[in-house]
């Protein structure tokens, strides 16, 4: 319809030109309408194209609804699983703390025991259950600076205390009381050997008081 | 195409006639339609209001409690240890186990058993775990009463709980947390005793220093709500909130010696026991420092049986009753009057065989006619006489003045309850016969800690550092806070010290016809400073003093020469005759091996005491 109207407008024109004098003015107009009407009729086709495309939608969407779908499928596993693991750790977590309530438990009983069994009563009623006495009050040893040795105290075999009037006496064993040693010349490498430390004894005693008497 | 529209928009605008009948119908359709979705709509609405704004709270309250659980978080008590890290007091975890006798005979009766049977075999099941701590028995008979709810048993290990409860879930268990005391009697009347108060949750001090130390033992409880499973405890992850993380409590470090303790207990009981004594004390002091490393009463209680512990062994002799202290208070007469230049150890005094003071006659404790006595013959023989002949030169103002000084008529402030300050007359209120017994230890009281404290000061050159029990803080992140020491006061010159040292020395001699009142506390090869006391107690009946019942003191140090320990000792009312020499001397003698002290170089010199 257009195509023809277009090749038939320069010839008529040309034709009309001699007959018709403001053709030229009016020729000029008509070819800005032509540029206009061109560009409608590009509008046009881009219209056309654009809708010519449209056969090819059907095809995109489904891409688009398909990754939509595929996004929200991840989506949801994800968080299915990132649960699921969350709630398999708050039970392994569960189980790891219950082991450690166990070995912290273990470990207080055990404390308690080495703390109860460290103390000093038990320790005084495990030796006397062993048969042990309070050593008493020991002698002392003294080097002169000649190397001679004093006797300090009267070395006194151990004996079991009497036991308390109120308390029941532990059964107690023969207490072998194990007499102190004898007091030996120090080994300490005298400048003159001193044969016998005996009259050097009792040199030295604080007071006459003979010890360990109850 | 040009046709159709004309023919459409008629029939939407008004419909053929013959569809009239039909349109009416679907306009009442449309119309009860639209009202059914009014109605709902305002339902909804309502609903929404009364959900959302009437009963929000009740019904989150509710929802909330079907899933919501405040956990308690309880805080841990303080350890108490000695010097030596030994722990005297801790704390652990146990549960309470509890049932509902009638709570178990409905479900049973539901699932169709015999719920008879079925507390039989819980009964067996509790007794078998506990092993000796129930018996079947009683837990049955628990079970079988009326009650809502019985307490199976009261501490039981976590372990042993969940292994019940593994069999028997409708046994519920509770927290619990038990102190344990591992040396039993051991220190128990200075620890004193904590307990557990079901209303509170929590242990709390009883008595003792667990009562006085309380709020920094405890610690606070911590709390916060989480979301659980319903019927779990299956925490669900990320829904903890309001958290408040439990503080712990602080550790107390003593300045006890726990081995010391026990030997110094051990003897002061076993002592007590063997002269009748109807209680008795004992302090052994750090000579510089202060630190009280023995703290002993003739009797004690063991915090791990509260039930059979007599009510009158709980408290703490040796800061809590003050007595007369007699004889060992000659200490200040003899170093008011070394320290103020009136006499010197030699001196020798003119002492007749009794003194009148106001409306009083004093006599010694044997009777002499007029000796020629040198001072320090005076202290070793502790003669009456001599030391209020001495005191009247000292004077009543200097004499108060020193024994101020010394720490009397007020408590040390060592950090343990109920501490008594002794009873010291003021000048104002003294009557004529006053000065007549003050020098002589008689008309004031003190306790056995301020009696070591005053021979501390003599210990120590004359600087009085009061004493502590509490070493240092630990709190619970582990940052040690040493606890400050007291500052030291000048009672004193060293000079004055050393020669009351001297002549305290006097005490243990025991020379033919110059014998001290205490050859019996002497240790050989040590020199030992120390003096004997003999306080009359006053008779209720007649409000005077009495002549058969005593305290019978004693303070001594040793090394005399450069003094590492102190001990302080008193009995009350022993047999007759009694003297405490013979304890100080085990202690000593315990004390020179423990902490190997060494050999005094010389013996003591000896000393004239009375002249021919």
């Amino acid at each position: 319809m257009t195509a023809p109207a277009r090749t038939a407008a320069p010839a008529r024109s040309t034709r009309g030109a001699p007959t018709r004098h403001r053709g030229s003015g009016s020729g000029r107009a008509r070819s800005a309408a032509v540029e206009r009407a061109y560009a409608r009729r590009a509008q046009r086709t881009d219209r056309w194209l654009a809708l010519g495309s449209e056969p090819e939608a059907p095809g995109s969407r489904a891409r688009v609804v398909v990754l939509v779908m595929v996004l929200l499928c991840a989506g949801l596993v994800a968080t299915l699983w990132l649960s699921t693991a969350a709630a398999g750790d708050s039970y392994r977590l569960q189980e790891a703390q219950t082991e450690a309530r166990n070995l912290a438990e273990h470990s207080e009983r055990l404390s308690r025991q080495v703390a109860t069994l460290e103390t000093a009563p038990q320790l005084a009623r495990r030796a006397r259950e062993l048969g042990m006495v309070p050593a008493g009050e020991p002698a002392r040893l003294v080097v002169r600076p000649d190397g001679a040795v004093a006797v300090v105290g009267e070395p006194t075999p151990a004996t079991a205390p009497p036991p308390p009037p109120a308390a029941t006496p532990s059964p107690e064993p023969e207490p072998e009381p194990e007499p102190e040693p004898e007091p030996e010349p120090a080994p300490e490498p005298a400048p003159e050997p001193e044969p016998e430390p005996a009259p050097e004894q009792q040199a030295l005693p604080a007071s006459g008081q003979p010890p360990g008497e109850r | 195409m040009e046709r159709r529209p004309p023919r459409a928009a008629p029939a939407a605008r008004r419909p053929p006639p013959v569809s009239r009948a039909s349109g009416g119908a679907a306009r009442a359709r449309l119309a009860i339609g639209r009202i059914v979705l009014i109605v709902a709509l305002v339902a909804a609405g309502l609903k929404l209001v009364q959900v959302q704004g009437l009963e929000a709270g009740e019904l989150a309250a509710k929802a909330a409690g079907q899933r919501t659980t405040v956990e308690l978080l309880p805080a841990e008590r303080g350890t108490v240890t000695d010097r030596n890290g030994t722990p005297l007091a801790f704390s652990t975890e146990a549960r309470t186990l509890y049932a509902m006798p009638n709570r178990i005979v409905t479900e049973q009766r539901e699932v169709g058993a015999d719920p008879q049977a079925h507390k039989a075999a819980m009964a067996r099941r509790v007794a078998e775990v506990l092993g000796g701590q129930v018996t079947e028995r009683e837990v049955l008979g628990k079970l079988s009463s009326d009650q809502t709810v019985v307490r199976l048993a009261d501490i039981v290990e976590p372990a042993q709980a969940r292994a019940i409860q593994q069999d028997f879930p409708e046994i519920s268990d509770e927290y619990r947390e038990v102190r344990q005391y591992p040396g039993g009697e051991l220190a128990a009347n200075l620890l004193g005793v904590a307990n557990w108060r079901s209303d509170e949750q929590k242990v709390r001090g009883l008595v003792g220093l667990e009562n006085f130390a309380d709020t920094l033992l405890a610690g606070v409880d911590g709390r916060r709500v989480v979301d659980t499973a319903e019927g779990e405890d299956t925490v669900i992850p990320g829904s903890e909130r309001a958290v408040r993380p439990p503080v712990p409590g602080t550790d107390l470090e003593l300045t006890l010696d726990a081995d010391l303790q026990y030997v110094v207990q051990q003897l002061t009981e076993d002592y007590a026991r063997r002269q009748g004594a109807q209680s008795a004390s004992t302090v052994v002091l750090d000579a510089q420092t202060g630190e009280v490393h023995a703290m002993a009463n003739g009797s004690t209680f063991d915090p791990t049986n509260l039930a059979e512990a007599d009510p009158d062994d709980l408290g703490n002799v040796a800061v809590a009753e003050p007595f007369e202290p007699g004889s060992v208070n000659k200490v200040i007469t003899g170093a008011a009057a070394i320290e103020h230049g009136l006499v010197e150890p030699d001196t020798v005094l003119r002492v007749p065989g009794q003194i009148e003071i106001a409306d009083r006659t004093v006599r010694d404790a044997w009777s002499h006619g007029t000796l020629d006595m040198t001072f320090t013959g005076v202290l070793a023989m502790s003669s009456n006489v001599g030391t209020l002949l001495t005191a009247q030169r000292v004077g009543e103002q200097r004499f108060m003045e020193m024994v101020e000084r010394f720490g009397l008529g007020r408590p040390t402030g060592v950090g343990l309850p109920g501490e008594s300050g002794g009873r010291l007359p003021p000048r104002e209120q003294w009557s004529g016969s006053s000065f007549a017994n003050l020098p002589i230890g008689q008309g004031l009281s003190m306790t056995v800690l301020q009696l070591a404290g005053m021979y501390q000061t003599i210990a120590n050159d004359g600087v009085r550092v009061p004493p502590r029990i509490v070493r240092a803080e630990i709190a619970s992140d582990g940052t040690r806070t040493q606890r400050p020491r007291p500052e030291g006061i000048r009672v004193v010159s060293p000079q004055t010290a050393g020669t009351v040292r001297d002549m305290l020395q006097a005490v243990v001699q025991d020379e033919p016809g110059q014998q001290g009142t205490a050859p019996a506390a002497g240790l050989a090869g040590y020199r030992i400073a120390a003096k004997t006391g003999t306080g009359q107690q006053v008779d209720p009946a007649c409000g005077c003093y009495s002549s058969s019942e005593y305290w019978i003191t004693f303070a001594g140090m040793l090394p005399a020469q450069d003094p590492r320990f102190v001990v302080g000792i008193v009995l009350d009312n022993p047999d007759g005759g009694t003297s405490a020499a013979p304890l100080f001397h085990d202690i000593a003698s315990y004390l020179a091996q423990r902490h190997q002290i060494p050999l005094s170089p010389r013996p003591s010199p000896v000393a004239t005491l009375t002249l021919p």
